[in-house]
């Protein structure tokens, strides 16, 4: 009996003593909502999440990494468009810039060869956006209520300006793909009114508005700002600029559809252009930023704009430092890796292959036109000293080709061997006295156009580790943007010597003969030129809307270097129609604007679709 | 528990109970003695003496004093008569004493079966002498009968029951097999049945001695199955459980022990889609429900593959309303694992070793040089690129192919780095046995499983070691102490091998004309990838390892305490800790890759796989702590009413917790340990999470004459996942059962051996929905970003809260049937259930737009419901020496989305294509192809144009013909349509032959599916396979299996051209065992010897063989990364001392 006791006297401890602590728990990693808003440490970090999430600060980078996990917002793996792979290119390759190279991590090219339909999938901004507005609205309404002591009020201003500024970026991210969109400034709670829920479309000239009215008002405030790598006044401006020449253009380029809310009246093109003009104008005269001009040798001096740190045409940038390496996201970028010629530790590198017509618009430096006479270059054996002699010093600090050099050798793209007795080897597995049939840039077991992009490699960067290792900062305004900017608006209001004379401090500075006179396409060529490769081009060619012919139908070519054994000069063959002769870029007037998408609009019937789709 | 003794203490029920229910129906009185054996002696001496009391009374005096059994009917013999009688303390012996005292009131008596019966003699007939028919008692017989009955080997069977078919009572064989008993003329037939004998029934003639033989069975009936804590008979069961023995486990030796059950049991849906060591386990789901909840040895775990075959005494799964005793885990069913326990034996030491060769059973091989060059060269041309860039010349195909031209190579990768057969090595060793008072179980294991892997390629360990004791302490006291614990060592090449793996796609995507070694030893032959070659990443000497070693402890002890006083109720505490911690370490070793050029003799180098070595090592624990008590009370009243009874309460505790680090740049790569990395690049990570959960159980099990069965649970369960205010879930379910065959009006039914209906309905939950999800809160990014000058951290949201959200509810209602006919030579079971899950979590991302900018808590939004049947025959004979059974089982299930958290549709093309509320849950849309185009002249006459491709125009002939079903003159979504049959298998049935023939003995398992659709993509990789069956200009075949290479974007569309129909039969496994005659084993004293040959996935029919694919090849995006399916052929020993 004494045992009955004891298990009686051990039931009721339990019942009693067990149920109470095992029940008892709480996350262990999980910091609270109401530690959150008392704290600025926290606060600030919350801030600094949405830099991160705003991928698109990186020319148009649609994907965000955190860790090797999914990423936080839409619980997905989305590596592939971020920073660390291939975000940043993608935009290069749907233009008319340069071709998928290397494909390991995707291309555009099947956008660019079947075009853009309802499904959409092409640099979607999209979800992220409205998440990071969320968490921006929520921000921007809760910082301010929040006790002095824990956040002093001139930081609370600043910090609410940064948020609106990164706000305002990402809306204008979405209106230049998807035209009016939604605009929502709140939290919308979860039982909101349905109109809250279900929100209908802004017309797009509201939301050019938007952005460039919150860069009125924020530009001020910014002002206040020390740390380099959040926006101050000018970024604001230069927002402000870029968002007020695009709605310019669309004012005068397209055509209003669906009430508005796609296109703007051609009436406020003027309008439109002025405010870019302004804002372009005050940078200017601020005199706080110039083009970076600290080096002799002119083709050094181009390649530093984006290697250089915090040089005098840096406005606003994306600081990287390759130390996030092994968990990528944050501050890991992996452009190096991307884009560099071999050796590469994937055997890779060569995100985009530049096509021959992107080397051809770089100009002579005595201002002559750079296309090459397509008969005569493949006659003959050339040197790539006489092919690509005197060119305009950016095209050798934008693209790189047959030996160009690289880390202390040169890049080789040379697919076929000519021996003594004029055959040409051309499989890889043969060679002649020393010399392989082919160099060893191939990517995918291909040289594609035997180019590629120069512009932002940094020579000193480990290529042979793993992804993920950039420590250049990205330029998200650069004060060359800003002359160019100037350039067109001004041209586009009548004061062509405004834009002569900016284009000309562009030309000045690259080291190429002056112009006398400016056109619309002088403007516009200096812009594919000066800004190549750096996300702006497609975006350009849409809003002209010229995309329709620049970009429909229309063939690109590649090259082929053939080495000579006996000259080490290289027979030239011109590869036409290297994106495929059945599959030729196409690009349809509805693609001026991305589709809303079937998965949107079925989920929310108010979101009307874009024509076309 | 003591299975054995409780199978005993069940056959000894069952043999009282049958006479008792025999007697019981003639109004009869059984008193019994203490003493229930041995010969009745009618001279023994009795000292008695009594005045004016019952004939009853003195009838127990009597039996005080002899210790006999008497038995009587109180009518018959007017029991409450009172008399006198007084011997003045003189001895008188029985037989006198009955003849002087009872036969005057007319009592007489005979002696049958070691019993004294008492019946009227004022019969007419009053040399009747055996009335035990309630109508004989009164009636006079026609004639008396006698026999014998007696077992296969002529040993007589005492106790066996025989009467007159339809009568309510007979007589049982009295100590050497024999009985009289007193029949009508008009009886016809006689029906004599033994627990675990079939039933036989005899003709009756003119003839009055009958010898009759009974054929043992194993009927099953009493075979007792583990249920949620505790156990239940066979024939007693109400809800749908399924069981396996030892003995169907162990037919082939295997790491997985979840591959044994494939094909076993009805219902139980397997998967094995996966052939790595140490993972290569069946994915096992309960009727095509989510995963199971598993308990082994009654604690929650999250796998039993760990475990050997050879430990498990049997497994158990829970379908229906059954599993409601596990309460909010248990929606999707439960497996119930049981490991063995010591017998009352003498101590048997068994050893079983066995060694197998392991290979593949389907997979794509490599390309070689040619085929890869041809098809880059084809699909380059196909898609319109300049002829003169293109990556190989047509010279070079032909050179790659022709094989003997210098330079150029072609490396059969396959065959490089796999070989044919991979070793397995499974040996245990246990001891089993025990005393009345000690009982005692020991094992030890060890399995070793390698890759395919030719060089350096890992293999997965593992040691199992188990001690069950159980002792009675004091009479009512008994103590059980087990330990078990688990050590697995995964060590493998650090890209995985897994579903998945990177090893995978290394290996497709190694270029065939790169060698894999080079003619200097020191340098890495470079192979086209990104980490260099597959001949180096499969080579954990070349290019790193990934170790994992986790140690699974759980001890566990009960005390089980049999409270006086009261009869059959029983006290028990169970405390058991299980603790698994784990050691993990990767190691990345850096490689420099060259190519190297046969003509020039120069190496490049190419490549690297990393610069710097790095280590990670991290550490993980995680321990559960289960305590129960429960109270027990199990107990029969007047025979007829059997009540059983369990309370419990059980609380558990979760704790985890991890800490890793790593370091880059290792001063040499000979040390790999943590310390000799750089401290400037280190970085490390620790995490915690912890997790209770409190439940009351309770069960009803209510009996009437074994006959109308009835079972109900309750379970009561808290989980701190959930807020204290909504945290408690109540889960009960009833189930009757009716044994028609023990109805009187079926005894006429005379091939019928058993037949049951049974009906249950229960509710339980489905917890796996998410922790603390009522908390909202933000957590720490992995990674920074730099503002001003230096890397700021991030805090992400993790989601709004939801204080709502709760477990799924399902309720499940299941009815079913268990028949035998024949004495076993046709039975079976049947079953159709019907199940709803309502408050599957779901977030209002679909019907909320993307617009509102959060992570949507999760809440219980979504439902489906799912139908299914179940049907396992089986027969089994014997014929002269050879004993054969066979059973087979068929099972469909699918469910249905009741409804779906998504969109109003108006659309009618979304309603059709994306609308899920009220479809089939595993449906798949499609376009509908017709086959290639042959000609440019079908793509010119297309009355419609392919969205996608924005036009015809990069159409040609090779591409997939899809159908605008639609009809609006655009290929487009509107085009799909529900194609195929799902996307898991529906149909699923199995089949189990045994055969034993003297001391040989056969076992085959055939397992397969049907129903099903998978979706075959032979162009995510190139293969040798791709280019046998692809479309080229000149076959211009419609119906190649791979549309022209370089071909439109749109081939790769799901449809009806790649979405194939699936349906296989595999051979699961199969043995061959020869036992060495006992006479030949008693020299050396062995008890026993088995040789065998087994194997496992030996032959598999499948419509996907075309494909060189496997049947079971894993769903999605991962196709064809994934360690194959193995086949195994083992050779071992089982050895009995």
């Amino acid at each position: 009996m004494k045992i009955y006791i004891y298990i009686t006297i051990l039931v009721v401890f339990c019942l009693g003593s067990c149920q109470k602590h095992v029940l008892d728990k709480v996350p262990l990693n999980i910091i609270t909502d109401q530690q959150v808003w008392t704290d600025s440490t926290l606060m600030d970090a919350y801030l600094t999440q949405q830099y991160a999430y705003t991928a698109v600060f990186v020319q148009d980078a649609t994907g965000y990494v955190d860790g090797w996990g999914p990423c936080p917002i839409s619980g997905t793996w989305d590596f592939g468009t971020s920073e660390q792979s291939s975000g940043p290119m993608f935009m290069n390759e749907i233009a008319d810039e340069a071709m998928g190279g290397w494909a390991y991590f995707g291309t555009s090219d099947i956008f660019k060869t079947q075009g853009i339909h309802t499904a959409g999938g092409f640099s979607e901004w999209w979800e992220y956006p409205y998440a990071i507005f969320r968490a921006l609205n929520q921000f921007i309404q809760t910082v301010p209520t929040v006790s002095p002591s824990v956040m002093s009020p001139g930081k609370v201003k600043l910090r609410v300006a940064e948020a609106r500024f990164i706000r305002a970026f990402n809306y204008f991210s979405m209106v230049k793909r998807y035209g009016g969109v939604p605009l929502i400034t709140k939290v919308v709670p979860l039982n909101g009114t349905k109109d809250q829920l279900y929100p209908q479309r802004n017309t797009e000239q509201q939301i050019y508005d938007f952005v460039i009215s919150e860069m009125d008002s924020v530009a001020p405030v910014l002002a206040a700002t020390t740390d380099y790598g959040r926006p101050n006044m000018y970024a604001a401006l230069a927002l402000k600029c870029r968002a007020a020449l695009y709605a310019g253009s669309i004012s005068e380029f397209g055509t209003v559809q669906l009430n508005g809310l796609l296109g703007i009246p051609s009436s406020l093109s003027q309008a439109y252009y002025q405010k870019a003009y302004d804002a372009a104008n005050s940078i200017i005269t601020s005199g706080k930023y110039a083009l970076y001009n600290s080096n002799s040798d002119k083709i050094q001096n181009f390649k530093n704009i984006f290697l250089v740190k915090q040089n005098s045409e840096a406005i606003f940038a994306k600081q990287h430092n390759g130390v996030d390496a092994v968990q990528a996201g944050g501050n890991a970028w992996s452009y190096d890796f991307m884009q560099c010629p071999h050796p590469q530790a994937w055997g890779a590198g060569m995100k985009d292959a530049p096509y021959l017509e992107m080397a051809e618009e770089f100009e002579h430096v005595d201002g002559t036109p750079g296309a090459l006479d397509r008969n005569a270059v493949q006659q003959g054996l050339w040197s790539t000293d006489s092919l690509w002699a005197n060119k305009d010093p950016r095209f050798y600090a934008t693209i790189w080709t047959q030996n160009t050099a690289w880390k202390g050798g040169h890049v080789d793209f040379h697919n076929g061997l000519i021996d003594p007795n004029g055959n040409i080897l051309s499989d890889p597995s043969q060679g002649y006295g020393g010399i392989n049939a082919w160099g060893d840039q191939t990517v995918d077991g291909t040289f594609h156009t035997s180019f590629g992009v120069m512009k932002y490699l940094d020579e000193n960067a480990d290529n042979m580790t793993w992804l993920s290792r950039s420590s250049t900062d990205y330029l998200v305004f650069r004060y060359g943007e800003v002359l160019l900017n100037f350039a067109e608006a001004a041209f586009e209001l009548g004061k062509t010597s405004d834009a002569l004379k900016s284009v000309n401090q562009i030309r000045a500075r690259a080291g190429i003969a002056l112009l006398t006179t400016i056109t619309r396409d002088q403007i516009r060529h200096e812009r594919k030129v000066e800004l190549a490769f750096e996300g702006h081009r497609y975006w350009d060619l849409r809003r002209w809307r010229i995309a329709t012919s620049v970009l429909n139908n229309v063939s690109h070519s590649g090259i082929r270097y053939i080495l000579d054994y006996t000259t080490r000069k290289y027979k030239i063959q011109i590869l036409n129609n290297i994106d495929g002769a059945n599959t030729p870029p196409i690009f349809t007037s509805n693609e001026y604007y991305f589709p809303i998408t079937l998965t949107r609009t079925s989920a929310n019937t108010n979101l009307v679709e874009n024509p076309g789709y | 528990m003591k299975k054995k003794h409780i199978l005993a203490y069940a056959l000894l029920a069952m043999k009282i109970t049958a006479l008792q229910l025999m007697l019981s129906t003639c109004f009869v009185i059984t008193l019994f003695a203490n003493k229930t054996e041995g010969q009745v002696d009618l001279q023994k001496k009795i000292k008695i003496s009594f005045e004016k009391i019952e004939i009853s009374k003195v009838i127990e005096k009597l039996q005080h004093q002899t210790d006999y059994q008497f038995v009587y009917s109180s009518k018959a013999i007017e029991a409450d008569r009172k008399i006198s009688f007084n011997t003045n303390t003189k001895l008188i012996s029985l037989n006198d004493f009955l003849n002087e005292v009872f036969k005057p009131m007319k009592i007489g008596f005979t002696v049958i079966d070691s019993k004294i019966i008492l019946y009227r003699i004022d019969l007419t007939n009053q040399n009747l002498n055996v009335p035990i028919n309630e109508e004989d008692l009164f009636l006079p017989p026609d004639k008396i009968i006698k026999g014998k009955v007696v077992d296969e080997k002529g040993m007589p069977l005492v106790g066996a029951s025989v009467k007159v078919t339809g009568a309510k009572s007979g007589t049982i064989t009295d100590q050497n097999g024999e009985f009289k008993l007193s029949v009508k003329d008009k009886a016809t037939t006689l029906e004599v049945s033994f627990t675990g004998y079939a039933v036989k029934k005899i003709l009756l003639g003119d003839e009055l001695i009958y010898s009759i033989t009974l054929n043992s069975v194993s009927s099953k009936l009493d075979d007792v199955v583990v249920i949620g804590y505790g156990t239940q008979k066979k024939g007693n069961l109400t809800g749908s459980v399924s069981t396996v023995n030892a003995d169907q486990l162990t037919i082939a030796p295997i790491a997985s022990v979840s591959n044994a059950l494939a094909g076993q049991l009805p219902g139980l849906v397997s998967t094995q889609s996966n052939g790595l060591p140490g993972s290569d386990n069946a994915t096992l789901s309960i009727r095509g429900f989510g995963s199971p909840l598993m308990i082994v040895d009654g604690i929650e775990s999250s796998t039993f593959d760990n475990i050997d075959a050879s430990q498990i005494e049997s497994v158990s799964i829970l379908k229906d309303g059954e599993a409601s005793i596990y309460g909010a885990r248990a929606g999707n069913g439960v497996i119930l694992i049981t490991t063995k326990r010591g017998t009352t034996q003498k101590p048997v030491i068994s050893v079983n070793t066995s060694t197998t060769m392991q290979g593949v059973t389907k997979m794509l091989h490599t390309a070689s040089s040619g085929e890869m060059a041809e098809m880059q060269r084809e699909a380059w041309i196909n898609s319109g690129k300049p002829d003169s860039s293109a990556p190989w010349t047509a010279q070079a195909v032909a050179n790659f192919f022709a094989g003997n031209v210098p330079g150029y190579t072609s490396t059969d990768w396959y065959n490089t780095i796999f070989r044919p057969w991979a070793p397995e090595q499974n040996h245990n060793i246990s001891v089993r046995g025990g005393s009345d008072k000690v009982k005692y179980f020991g094992y030890f294991g060890y399995t070793d499983q390698a890759t395919m892997i030719r060089q350096n390629g890992g293999d997965y360990k593992r040691y199992n070691v188990q001690s069950k004791v159980d002792a009675d302490i004091t009479k009512n006291l008994t103590l059980s102490l087990d330990m078990s614990l688990i050590y697995e060592d995964r060590l493998f090449p650090l890209r995985g091998l897994g579903i998945g793996g990177y090893s995978w796609q290394d290996l497709y995507t190694s270029l065939p004309w790169y060698p894999a070694t080079l003619p200097d030893p020191t340098k890495l032959s470079w192979a086209g990838i990104s980490t260099g070659s597959i001949y180096a990443t499969t080579n954990m000497n070349l290019t790193g390892y990934t170790d994992q070693k986790t140690t699974s402890l759980t001890t566990s002890g009960s005390l089980v305490y049999k409270i006086p006083g009261i009869k059959g109720l029983k006290a028990k505490a169970f405390v058991s800790f299980y603790d698994n911690p784990s050691f993990s370490k990767n190691w990345t070793q850096p490689a420099t890759f060259y190519t190297y050029n046969t003509s020039t003799q120069n190496y490049t180098v190419a490549g690297s796989y990393f610069t710097n070595a790095q280590l990670s090592e991290g550490y993980g624990r995680g321990k559960i702590f289960t305590e129960n008590l429960s109270l027990n009370y199990d107990n029969t009243f007047k025979e007829d009413h059997h009540i059983s009874v369990l309370a419990l309460y059980e609380s558990t505790d979760y704790d985890n917790y991890s800490f890793s680090g790593t370091r880059i740049n290792y001063l040499t790569t000979a040390i790999q340990q943590l310390y000799a990395g750089s401290a400037t690049s280190q970085s490390v990570t620790g995490n915690e999470s912890q997790m209770g959960r409190l439940s009351y159980v309770g069960r009803l099990n209510y009996s009437y004459k074994n006959r109308y069965l009835l079972e109900s649970v309750f379970r009561a369960d808290a989980s701190a996942k959930f807020p204290a205010s909504s945290r408690w879930g109540y889960f009960p379910s009833v189930s009757l059962g009716w044994v028609l065959s023990k109805e009187k009006f079926m005894q006429k039914f005379t091939a019928l051996d058993n037949l049951k209906i049974r009906g249950s309905y229960g509710k339980s939950g489905n917890d796996a929905v998410g922790n603390f999800q009522y908390l909202a809160g933000y957590a720490l990014a992995g990674t920074s970003y730099i503002l001003g000058n230096s890397a700021q951290p991030q805090l992400y949201t993790t989601g709004l809260a939801n204080p709502n959200l709760t477990w799924e509810k399902i309720s499940i209602s299941n009815l079913g049937t268990d028949f035998s006919f024949f004495n076993r030579k046709l039975f079976g079971t049947a079953e159709v259930f019907y199940r709803l899950v309502q408050g599957i979590p779901g977030t209002l991302a679909a019907s909320v737009p993307s617009t509102f900018g959060a992570g949507l808590p999760t809440e219980n939004i979504n439902s489906t419901d799912d139908r299914g049947i179940e049907i396992s025959l089986g027969t089994s004979m014997k014929s002269g020496k050879v004993n054969y059974e066979i059973v087979g089982n068929i099972s469909w299930s699918r469910a249905k989305w009741v409804h779906y958290d998504e969109p109003v549709y108006t659309d009618k093309n979304q309603i059709r294509l994306y609308q899920n509320t009220g479809k089939w849950i595993d449906r798949a849309n499609g376009f509908v192809a017709n086959g290639l185009f042959t000609s440019q002249n079908q793509i010119n006459s297309l009355t419609y144009t392919y969205s996608d491709l924005g036009g015809n125009s990069s159409l040609r002939p090779g591409d997939v013909i899809y159908k605008d079903i639609y009809g609006n003159g655009v290929l487009d979504w509107r085009d799909q349509k529900d194609i195929g049959k799902g996307t898991t298998p529906h149909w699923n049935f199995g089949l189990n032959n045994t055969i034993r023939y003297k001391g040989f003995d056969f076992t085959a398992l055939l397992q397969g599916s049907f129903g099903y659709s998978t979706l075959v993509n032979l162009q995510n990789f190139y293969s040798e396979t791709e280019y046998q069956l692809r479309w080229t200009q000149q076959t211009n075949d419609p119906k190649a299996l791979v549309p022209r290479l370089g071909g439109a974007g749109t081939n790769g569309y799901q449809s009806t051209y790649n979405y194939k129909s699936t349906e296989y039969i595999r051979l699961k496994s199969a043995s061959f065992g020869y036992q060495i005659p006992k006479k030949v084993l008693e020299k050396v004293n062995i008890t026993s010897a088995r040789f065998y040959v087994a194997g496992t996935n030996i032959l598999t029919f499948s419509s996907l063989n075309k494909y060189h694919i496997d049947p079971e090849i894993p769903a999605g995006a991962n196709t064809l990364s994934y360690y194959p399916q193995q086949r195994s052929i083992s050779f071992g020993l089982n050895l009995s001392l």
